[in-house]
């Protein structure tokens, strides 16, 4: 079986994207989103779902759950397209949550490949793609920042 | 619902478990609000086509399961500040998944008082699909 590092010296991507930061869109955070999304991983807590409530919290309006951002659709950033094995799956999600997107916030999204790197196993090889990607509000200000690592493997292995 | 506080916390404090068992529609509302767009997640077909068993729930979904336990612990007036998780297995409709978390340390940091755990969840075979490190900031 070649080692990663074969794998890596040979393997088929864009090396170009990666460590490029690029612009993918902007996202409004409306109360009907939030909500729904709240609803659909069954959330029960009134800063996510309760106007009245959330009126009175320190943040004054609906908040949206720190994973609210896995329903954000962002525009698609060029990507590393790896040639690797026959799927891929989600390996890992980091996130630092800095402050809440709040109802009624216009939230831009730039995202990077930051790193392609291989892996040999018990399971054989596999192959990650880092993709982080930062948001931030119509402050300027970070809220939050999430690497998602995406893995590559064959399932006939 | 009532605020924890920092001083109230000690390490090995068990949170959970929360209770999920997603349905084929639960994750159908949850793919139609997020930016999936991969058939596995609502076709057998599709997810067959890909060597899988059948549909899976995403793993954005249950990360999403495992930040509700942390968020409904934090109380308002808390947060969650890092969410950080390894997927391991794959995760089915009709699974039961008990998102579970441990605190394994405790500190003040920059004037915060921060939580931090082990949280994972374990489905009916006793397996953790979902393993990862929390941070949570506690008022005083």
């Amino acid at each position: 079986m070649p080692d990663a590092d074969d794998i890596m010296a040979n393997l088929d991507y864009n090396r170009d994207v990666v460590g490029v930061d690029y612009d993918v869109g902007m996202h409004e955070v409306t109360e009907e989103q939030v909500i729904g999304f709240a609803n659909a991983i069954g959330e029960t807590n009134p800063m996510y779902l309760d106007k009245e409530f959330a009126a009175k919290s320190p943040h004054g309006t609906l908040i949206a759950p720190p994973a609210y951002y896995t329903s954000i659709r962002l525009e698609s950033a060029p990507d590393a397209e790896v040639k690797f094995g026959t799927t891929g799956f989600n390996a890992s999600q980091h996130c630092e949550f800095y402050e809440p997107m709040k109802v009624g916030d216009t939230i831009s999204a730039k995202t990077q490949v930051s790193h392609v790197y291989a892996k040999t196993g018990r399971t054989g090889t596999m192959v990650f793609t880092v993709r982080r990607t930062t948001y931030s509000n119509q402050h300027g200000r970070d809220v939050m920042m999430v690497e998602s690592s995406m893995v590559r493997r064959d399932m006939n292995q | 619902m009532s605020q924890r506080h920092y001083g109230e916390v000690e390490l090995g404090d068990e949170l959970g478990p929360l209770v999920k068992e997603p349905t084929r529609e639960q994750i159908r509302d949850y793919v139609g609000l997020s930016e999936l767009r991969m058939g596995r997640f609502t076709s057998e077909e599709a997810a067959q086509s890909e060597g899988l068993r059948g549909i899976i729930v995403p793993g954005n979904m249950s990360m999403s399961f495992l930040s509700q336990l942390l968020t409904d612990w934090a109380g308002v007036e808390g947060r969650l500040s890092k969410l950080e998780v390894n997927f391991r297995r794959m995760v089915e409709p009709g699974d039961r998944l008990e998102c579970k978390a441990v605190v394994t340390d405790m500190q003040e940091v920059e004037g915060q008082n921060v939580v931090t755990l082990d949280a994972f969840i374990e489905n009916q075979k006793g397996e953790r699909p979902i393993q990862g490190i929390a941070e949570v900031v506690l008022p005083s």
